[in-house]
This record gives C-alpha cells, structure tokens and sequence, in this order.
C-alpha cells in the first residue's frame, strides 16, 4: 500500500511538470507570434503612411501646352509644385474620336518644370483645330492630373 | 499615434495650399507696346499675395516660335504691378499676332491674345463731315474702327486715306489725328480724323478710300465729299454771308480827299465823298479778285427817299483817285484788305455827292463782285454785305 501511494505521488509532480511545459511552450509561441504579426503590421503601416502622405504632397501643374505646327505634335509643359520629386508615367491624350496613351519616364524635381514632347517626326501627333483635347497625367504614386486644352 | 497625427498635419497642410490656389486670383488690367516691349500691368484682386512666374509666348505670325521668360514679381492682394514684360529678352514684332500666358508660383494663369490687325477684318466705317461744303471749306474725315475681335490689336495705324474716284482738288491730308493706337482692346473703338478742304466747281467731288497700314487685304471703307458752290443770289443770301465780311467799325469816309477820314455817322451833302472799309476774305484757300462793278450803295431809308446812290469801286491807291480796271484787286485767302469806292461809274472816277434833295437817312450796303483764284477760272462770285448807316445832313 506504502509503495502503491508512492508512485501516486511521483505520477502528481510528473503531470505538473508536463502541464507547466506544455503551458510555457504554448506561451512562448504565442508571444513569437504575436511579435511577428506586430512588426509586419508596423512595417505594412509605415509602408502605406508613406505612400499616402507622398501622394498627398505630390502637387503638379500642367502650366503650358503648345500646339506644334512641324511636324504635328504637342508640347506639355508640366510643374511640380510640390516639396517631392515625383515621377510621371504616363500622359494620356483624349478627344471625342480617340484616346492615346503615352508612356513616360519624366522625373521632375521640387519647383522645377519640363517640357514633355507628344509626337515627333517620325511619329506625329495630330491634334485637330478646335477639337478639345483631354491630357491625364499620371504618376507613379497614382496621382492623376487632367486638364482641357483647344488647339488653335 | 504619431503617424496618424504627423498624416493629418500633411493632410491639413496640403488641403491648405489648395485652398490657397483656390483663393488666388488676379488680371491682367492693361497690355501695351512700348519700346517694342510688352508691357503688362497685372492687378491681384484676390486676398493673398501672388507671384507671377513666368511669361509664356507664342508669336502665331510665324510657324512654331514659342518662348518662355522669367518674370518673377510679386503682387500684393489688391495691388498691381506695372512693367511686366519690359525686361525680358521678348521683342514683339508689331505686325505679328502674340499668345501670351501669365502663370502663378500656384499654377494659376491668365491667357491673352494680341493680334495684328492684318490677321481679320475689321469693322470699319468713314465718314466726311460735312460730306457737302462750299470750295475751299474745311471738312473733317472720320475713320472709325471696332475691334470686334476677342483679342487685343496692336499698333493700330491707319494709311492716308487715297483718292479713288472725282476731280476736286484738295490739299495734301496731314497725318491723322491721333497718328494711331498703341493696342485697341477687343468691343473698344478707335477714332481717326483728317481736315480735308476741298475746292472746285460746283458738282466736282472727291471719293476717298481709307484702310489700316499693314490691314487685313480689302478691308477698307470709302467717304465722299462733294463741293457746292455758294452764290449771291437773294435766295441764299443767309448761307453766304461770311465768306467776305468787312469790319464795320472801319467804315470811313473822306470829303477832302483823303486827308481826314471820318467815322460819324452825318455825312455832308453837295460834296464829294470817298468811302473805303477793310473787307476781309474768309475763304481758307482761294483768293478773290475784286471786279470794277463792286459798289457802296446808299439806300434811301427816310419816309419818301427811294434814291439808291452807287460809288464805285476805286483803286486802292487812293488818294489820288485812279480808276479801276475791270478786275484787280486781290484779296488773298484769310486775310484783309482796304476798298476804296467812289467813283460814279465802274471804270470811273469821282466825284459822287448826296445833293440837298437827297438829305436824310441811308443804309449803306456793300455789293461784291469778283472771282476766285483768277477771273479765268469762271468761279464767279457776288455778295451782298448789308448795312451801315448814315445820314446826311
């Protein structure tokens, strides 16, 4: 009997011991994991404010637009009027019979201003007289500027 | 929370700058050539300062000439800056059509267009006041011009305006007046005048063209200005009076040969009278020559006194008393001279005296007979001045 409630009380230290570890091991893990979720937040967080708060800042203008007789093109003049550089990716030119996108890779620098040519000799762009003209402009932040134009 | 409060202050900032683009405002109050320069005043009517950038210009006379300049002023809310365009390296060419851009430190712009006037027709009307004169009166021509474009003009000239039909003389036309208009804002007029004088026969006109230097190519307008003869016939008596008037005030007459001139009003009878008086020529342009038929009358004017007693025109010599030709003396345009009268026939010499019958009260009229320019140019004329009186005692 004496031997009998011996082994009962090795078997109580030894379930303890098991529940402790398993409770220690549950927690560290889910402590590690919780850390992880955190920073990965923090960083997608930081990663969106930035985004945002950029696109926010971005300020352009589109300042001037010559119609060019030879050969038949456009000349955008764009500003950026804001405190960032930005970057425009695309300008796209829309009248009431066609749109056409132009790829662009134009940094333009806090306060500065630069002439985008659309068309060229080899390939003109023929504007119409006194058909209004929709130019976007699009950065690589996702602003999108728009103004109307009427070639003379 | 730090990134959330640093994001509404760039949110508010931003909003900020576009509420202040929003707020901008300005005009462009005046543009004008000067030392073939632009000059532009600019009025900020809005509540912020505003900078002017940059100036954008296109001269659309010429195949893809644009150019950008610098102009960096800065205009108080309510303000207004003057001289914009004035140094910078941009020379208009008057006869060229200009697009012309104003732009903000915000972005803003403010457009406007300067055209030559050879880019469109414009309306043009002229017109001769009078349109009917008698030779050798001034006239006036009158161009009128509206801009009825939607852009300024520039250097708004006008030619001389050309003869295109008729035979009347004139004198060469002077310059305008003013000689021309710097700019000429669009739904605003210019007006231009010449003093025109014309002379010739009665009938004889002049038809002239008028048109802008460096114009748009037939656009022109025409006036006409016909010559109409004024006589001495009773009828028109009214209309030619002043054309030869005398100064009454030098009515004199003389009983002893001109050595003492009188200016009362009682003249003796039984004596020989010589009468002389300043007649003064209006005419701008044309002389006139006096003929021998030019004569003081005195008119009867007491109850029963019908005597009308003629002196004949002497030379202007006198004394001594000469005859006059048939035709002699010159009065030349705008000036005046002494006539002397006398003699009791034309061709003749004095004496003429009142007798005793013929005492009593007289008006005294100047009846004129002569030509203009010479007595070959068949442009006869005759003129009735009334009256000064007398009477004899």
């Amino acid at each position: 009997m004496q031997k009998l409630r011996a082994r009962k009380g090795i078997s109580s230290v030894i379930t303890g011991a098991m529940l402790l570890s398993a409770t220690v091991m549950m927690g560290t893990g889910l402590v590690s994991w919780s850390n992880t979720n955190l920073t990965s937040y923090q960083t997608s967080l930081t990663n969106s404010y930035s985004t945002n708060v950029n696109k926010l800042n971005e300020n352009l203008v589109i300042e001037n637009v010559w119609f060019v007789n030879n050969p038949q093109s456009l000349r955008v003049t764009l500003t950026n009027l804001g405190n960032e550089g930005l970057n425009v990716t695309d300008i796209k030119l829309q009248t009431s019979s066609s749109t056409q996108d132009t790829p662009q890779k134009a940094i333009i620098m806090p306060k500065q201003h630069t002439d985008i040519p659309i068309g060229d000799a080899i390939n003109p762009y023929i504007w119409q007289s006194k058909v209004p003209i929709t130019i976007t402009v699009t950065t690589v932040r996702g602003s999108i500027f728009t103004t109307q134009v009427m070639p003379p | 929370m730090h990134l959330l409060d640093s994001y509404s202050q760039t949110f508010l900032s931003t909003n900020q700058e576009r509420s202040d683009k929003q707020r901008e405002n300005f005009k462009i109050a005046t543009v004008a050539l000067q030392g073939n320069k632009f000059n532009i005043t600019v009025q900020n009517t809005g509540d912020i300062p505003i900078n002017i950038t940059r100036l954008w210009a296109q001269d659309k006379s010429v195949t893809d000439s644009f150019g950008t300049y610098t102009i960096n002023t800065n205009v108080s809310p309510g303000g207004v800056a003057t001289n914009i365009g004035q140094s910078i390296a941009l020379n208009p060419v008057p006869t060229d059509s200009y697009s012309v851009k104003l732009v903000t430190s915000r972005g803003n712009s403010q457009q406007f267009s300067m055209n030559s006037v050879s880019t469109a027709p414009l309306y043009l009307q002229f017109i001769a006041i009078p349109s009917t004169v008698p030779s050798g009166v001034a006239s006036e021509l009158v161009l009128i011009l509206t801009n009825n474009g939607s852009s300024t003009l520039v250097n708004v000239v006008p030619a001389t305006p050309q003869p295109i039909a008729g035979s009347a003389s004139y004198k060469p036309l002077g310059s305008s007046t003013p000689p021309s208009y710097a700019t000429l804002p669009p739904g605003q007029t210019a007006i231009f005048t010449w003093n025109l004088v014309e002379s010739g026969k009665d009938g004889d006109y002049r038809k002239f063209s008028a048109s802008l230097q460096n114009g748009f190519p037939g656009n022109s307008a025409s006036a006409t200005v016909t010559v109409r003869d004024l006589t001495a016939a009773s009828s028109n008596w009214s209309t030619t009076w002043g054309i030869l008037s005398i100064n009454y005030t030098t009515l004199q007459w003389s009983r002893d040969n001109g050595v003492t001139w009188n200016n009362a009003w009682s003249v003796p009878a039984q004596t020989s009278i010589v009468w002389r008086v300043n007649i003064t020529n209006n005419d701008p342009v044309r002389s006139f020559i006096l003929n021998g038929n030019t004569t003081l009358v005195a008119f009867g004017a007491s109850p029963g006194n019908n005597a009308a007693l003629p002196f004949y025109i002497l030379k202007n010599n006198y004394p001594p008393a000469t005859q006059y030709p048939t035709n002699g003396q010159t009065i030349p345009s705008n000036s005046t001279q002494r006539i002397v009268f006398g003699a009791f026939g034309a061709g003749s010499m004095p004496p003429v005296s009142f007798s005793n019958a013929q005492k009593g009260q007289y008006a005294i009229s100047i009846l004129i007979f002569g030509y203009w320019n010479s007595p070959s140019s068949g442009n006869f004329f005759g003129q009735n001045i009334p009256y000064e009186g007398i009477i004899v005692t």
